[in-house]
C-alpha cells in the first residue's frame, strides 16, 4: 500500500518520513494506565495496526510482562519499579509489537503507563 | 526491543522498620548470689540489630562479712566479646563502680546480648543496674 506523503503538511517531516517508511499514516494513541494485579492482567489488546509500544512501570514493585496468559513472576520480562520500561518497534520486534501483552506482579498496586503508535 | 531498568537505592538501616529493643535491669539491695542472668536479647530471624552503647553500674549498699567477688558482666555477640565488665572486692558502703561499653556492633539473626551478675560474699547487699541500647531493623 502506498500513501501520498505530499498530502501531509510541509512541516510534518516526521509524519512524511514515517508514511514513506511504513507506507501508511500513523497516530499516537492516548495514554492508558493499567493497574497490574497478582493474576495475569492485560496491558494491551492484540492490535495488528500497532507499530510501536512503550510500557513504563510507575509502581513501587517489579512487574513482569509476557505475551500470553502463562506469564508469571518467574518467567516474565521484569520491568523494575519506579521507571523500568519496555519499548517495542515493529521494525525490530515484528509480531511482538502488535500481540496482546500480559503483565503480572507479586503484589498489587503497580500501575503501567502505556503509549502506542498505530496506523490510521 | 529495549528494556530499561532503574537502579533502586536501598533504604538505610535506620529507615528499615526500626524498633527500640533496648534491654536493661535494675536490682536494688541484692544479697549474695551465684551467677544470675539479668537479661538476654536475641536478634530475631529476618532482623538485624545495632548495639548503640552499653552501660553498667554497681554500688555497695551494706558491707559483707567477709566480702566476696562481685561481678557484673555485659556480653554481646554469640559467646564472643565482653563489652563491659565490673569485677571487684570493694566493701565500703557507697562504693561505686561503673563502666560504659563500646557501641557500634551490628548483630545478625541469632546473635544477641547478655547481662549476668554475681556476688560470692557472705552477707551485705549491692545495687546493680545495666543496659544495652539496641536498635533493631529489617535485615
Amino acid at each position: 500500500m502506498s500513501v501520498d506523503s505530499s498530502a501531509l503538511p510541509a512541516g510534518a517531516t516526521v509524519a512524511q518520513y514515517l508514511t514513506k517508511k511504513w507506507g501508511i499514516k500513523t497516530r499516537l494513541v492516548p495514554l492508558s494506565v493499567v493497574a497490574v494485579l497478582t493474576t495475569p492482567t492485560r496491558v494491551v489488546k492484540n492490535n495488528p495496526r500497532r507499530f510501536a509500544l512503550i510500557v513504563v512501570n510507575n509502581g513501587t514493585g517489579s512487574v513482569f510482562v509476557g505475551w500470553d496468559n502463562g506469564v508469571t513472576i518467574s518467567n516474565g520480562l521484569p520491568l523494575s519499579a519506579s521507571g523500568g520500561s519496555i519499548t517495542l518497534l515493529a521494525d525490530e520486534d515484528g509480531e511482538l509489537t502488535c500481540g496482546e501483552m500480559i503483565a503480572i506482579a507479586a503484589a498489587g498496586g503497580n500501575n503501567l503507563s502505556v503509549w502506542e503508535v498505530e496506523s490510521l | 526491543m529495549r528494556i530499561t531498568s532503574v537502579a533502586q537505592a536501598r533504604a538505610a538501616y535506620h529507615d528499615r522498620n526500626t524498633s527500640d529493643a533496648t534491654v536493661w535491669t535494675q536490682q536494688v539491695a541484692i544479697g549474695p548470689h551465684g551467677v544470675v542472668s539479668r537479661y538476654t536479647y536475641t536478634v530475631p530471624a529476618g532482623r538485624k540489630a545495632l548495639v548503640a552503647s552499653a552501660y553498667a553500674r554497681w554500688r555497695r549498699v551494706t558491707v559483707a562479712a567477709p566480702v566476696g567477688k562481685i561481678t557484673l558482666f555485659l556480653n554481646q555477640g554469640v559467646g564472643s566479646g565482653m563489652n563491659a565488665d565490673i569485677h571487684n572486692l570493694l566493701n565500703t558502703v557507697d562504693a561505686i563502680e561503673s563502666i560504659s561499653g563500646p557501641g557500634g556492633l551490628f548483630m545478625g539473626p541469632a546473635s544477641g546480648v547478655v547481662c549476668n551478675t554475681g556476688d560470692l560474699g557472705t552477707g551485705g547487699t549491692c545495687d546493680y543496674s545495666a543496659t544495652h541500647f539496641i536498635t533493631e531493623f529489617d535485615a
